[in-house]
């Protein structure tokens, strides 16, 4: 807790324009600093930027530590429903998409801020929508995992084609979606998330204990009384919305929704959802807020994609995690 | 607590497959209870059934007079546990955490143990004599240890009936004596009935009260001794390389 709230202000004090510490205290707790543009700054710009890193990091880790429980496999993660694949192919569409179909109606609003978002989120809700109808007919869960890691093939080759045959600019666009970033939202978007996030972790509170049960295997936990049926249809439903929510706002970002719960495990000793899923909003927050505050370059103007800095952290340290302790205790 | 199936109708759907039909069984009280047969005859099939964890095709079992039907998954998980073959992987977990589980149907929204579960799982956990590794996580047990385990989970649980499917393989044969023996005292200390499939006929008829003996699509429910005079046993297996002794009531090794 202490680390976390430590980085909250580290992340919000770090940025191209040097604000001293005593004003950013002042601007965020009485609105007033020294000078109006750094109010400004703090205020709309750096303050929904950590917010966002917040969510997006506990999001992303809850959802995996959702899909690792269901699908009891340590590599399952957001990505591995296609979720990710989904909204990348709607922003595809949306970016390179509309100029192939000769659809050049005034590029400025196909490009802007909402629309990505609106693409990504259908982009999300179209494989939510066919993974849920999956889910009814096929009640293997492996079978599903495969079927997910099949869309994201899937989109994936849909979108090389379309990158293949658009023009520079557009590909540098939906290349420079695809890195994500956390900045840029305002106020009323990261509300929009705000309000999916809670909604999506208010549901995974109540889902702590059948969580518990499932780490048995589904008939265990169909014989200390879990609705196997209800409980598949909540986890997939809480992954669509933060997942979907996350990426259609930051970005498709890589890894933290994998290594978070890793992490979490290997910290903590434990697999009870009681205690990793605290563990895995705080540690997915902190870890977020790190990631972002390093993209920054501290003390310079360049700010690095977060999509490499999470990969480039991250991957090194579970990769260390795991060759110390030999192996993962899922 | 009482059992009954009445021309119960067990097996798979999609595609359909029925592996036993007109089961007709009753079992009063607190017995040791043995289901035998040969490999793929249907115990597992049976137990799961009973379990309440595959849906029955036909005809009806009631527990304590209610039809299974009738008892929501909640319910259920009141009146049977189970102890499944094919074990979960080891967990990162503590034999405590891992026993606690059992306490679920009884647990608040959160799962969280009131002082009576904690008692109830530090029961469970010292009848299988594990008290003392009682914090050590599934991943370092033994086979024989970590079935015990299972077994504590299934105690703690509290219910009048526990089904366990094969508790003894992979087990070296003082562990399964010793499983067997845990078994015959949870049955007759705790009153609870439980029925087990194995392949351990020797041990099973040395111990067990009863046996329900499946064979040809037949079901026969018998106390051991009943069913060693019927002479049915004599013919369970190909005599040529397995033979029944009536006088020792044990399967030898035709030679």
């Amino acid at each position: 807790m202490l680390l976390f709230t430590c980085l909250f202000f580290l992340n919000v004090s770090l940025g191209s324009v040097s604000i001293p510490l005593t004003d950013i205290f002042s601007a965020i707790f009485t609105g007033e600093s020294s000078q109006s543009t750094w109010t400004y700054i703090i205020l709309e710009y750096r303050l929904p930027k950590a917010f966002t890193a917040i969510m997006v990091g506990s999001g992303l880790g809850v959802s995996g530590l959702l899909m690792q429980t269901f699908f009891r496999n340590p590599l399952a993660g957001p990505y591995v429903l296609g979720l990710s694949s989904g909204a990348g192919l709607g922003v595809a569409l949306l970016i390179m998409g509309s100029s192939l179909l000769g659809l050049s109606l005034g590029n400025s609003v196909f490009y802007s801020k909402s629309s990505v978002v609106i693409a990504s989120s259908i982009g999300s809700i179209l494989v939510m929508g066919s993974i849920l109808i999956t889910s009814v007919r096929i009640k293997d869960t492996m079978a599903l995992l495969i079927i997910g890691l099949m869309f994201a093939s899937l989109t994936g080759a849909i979108v090389s084609v379309l990158s293949y045959f658009s023009a520079s600019d557009e590909l540098q666009r939906y290349i420079f979606w695809s890195l994500g970033s956390l900045g840029d939202l305002s106020w009323t978007e990261v509300s929009i998330l705000g309000s999916l996030w809670t909604f999506g972790m208010l549901i995974c509170i109540f889902l702590i204990k059948p969580l518990d049960a499932l780490l048995l295997g589904e008939s265990y936990a169909k014989s200390l009384g879990v609705n196997i049926n209800q409980l598949r249809y909540l986890i997939v439903i809480v992954t669509c919305i933060l997942t979907g929510c996350i990426t259609a706002f930051a970005g498709p970002i890589a890894f933290v929704g994998l290594a978070i719960p890793h992490l979490s495990r290997l910290i903590f000793k434990t697999n009870r959802h009681l205690i990793m899923v605290p563990s895995v909003v705080i540690s997915g927050s902190v870890v977020m807020l790190l990631c972002d505050s390093i993209a920054q370059l501290p003390t310079s103007d360049l700010i690095l994609p977060i999509n490499a800095v999470t990969s480039f952290l991250g991957a090194p340290v579970v990769i260390w995690l795991i060759l110390k302790t030999r192996r993962l205790n899922f | 607590m009482r059992l009954e199936a009445k021309n119960l109708k067990i097996g798979y759907k999609n595609p359909e497959k029925i592996v036993l039909d007109n089961i007709n069984l009753e079992f009063n009280g607190a017995d040791l209870i043995a289901v035998i047969g040969v490999n793929g005859i249907g115990k597992s099939t049976l137990l799961k059934s009973f379990g309440g964890i595959i849906p029955t095709l036909g005809g009806d079992f009631f527990i304590d007079n209610k039809s299974i039907r009738k008892y929501n998954q909640k319910e259920l998980a009141k009146k049977i546990s189970i102890v499944l073959t094919k074990q979960p992987q080891p967990q990162n977990l503590s034999i405590s955490d891992f026993v606690a589980l059992g306490r679920q149907p009884y647990t608040n929204w959160l799962g969280i143990n009131s002082d009576n579960d904690k008692k109830k799982v530090n029961e469970a956990i010292k009848q299988v004599e594990l008290f003392d590794l009682r914090n050590d996580r599934l991943v370092n047990l033994s086979d024989g240890q970590l079935q015990k385990a299972l077994i504590a989970r299934a105690i703690a649980q509290d219910t009048d009936i526990i089904l366990l499917d094969e508790p003894t393989s992979h087990l070296d044969l003082y562990y399964k004596a010793l499983i067997f023996k845990l078994l015959k005292k949870i049955s007759s200390n705790a009153k609870k009935a439980v029925l087990f499939a194995t392949h351990e006929m020797n041990l099973s008829l040395q111990i067990c009260d009863q046996i329900i003996l499946i064979k040809d699509n037949q079901i026969i429910k018998q106390t051991p001794e009943k069913l060693i005079e019927s002479g049915i046993l004599t013919n369970l297996f190909p005599n040529d390389s397995i033979l029944f002794d009536n006088k020792t009531g044990q399967f030898n090794i035709n030679p």
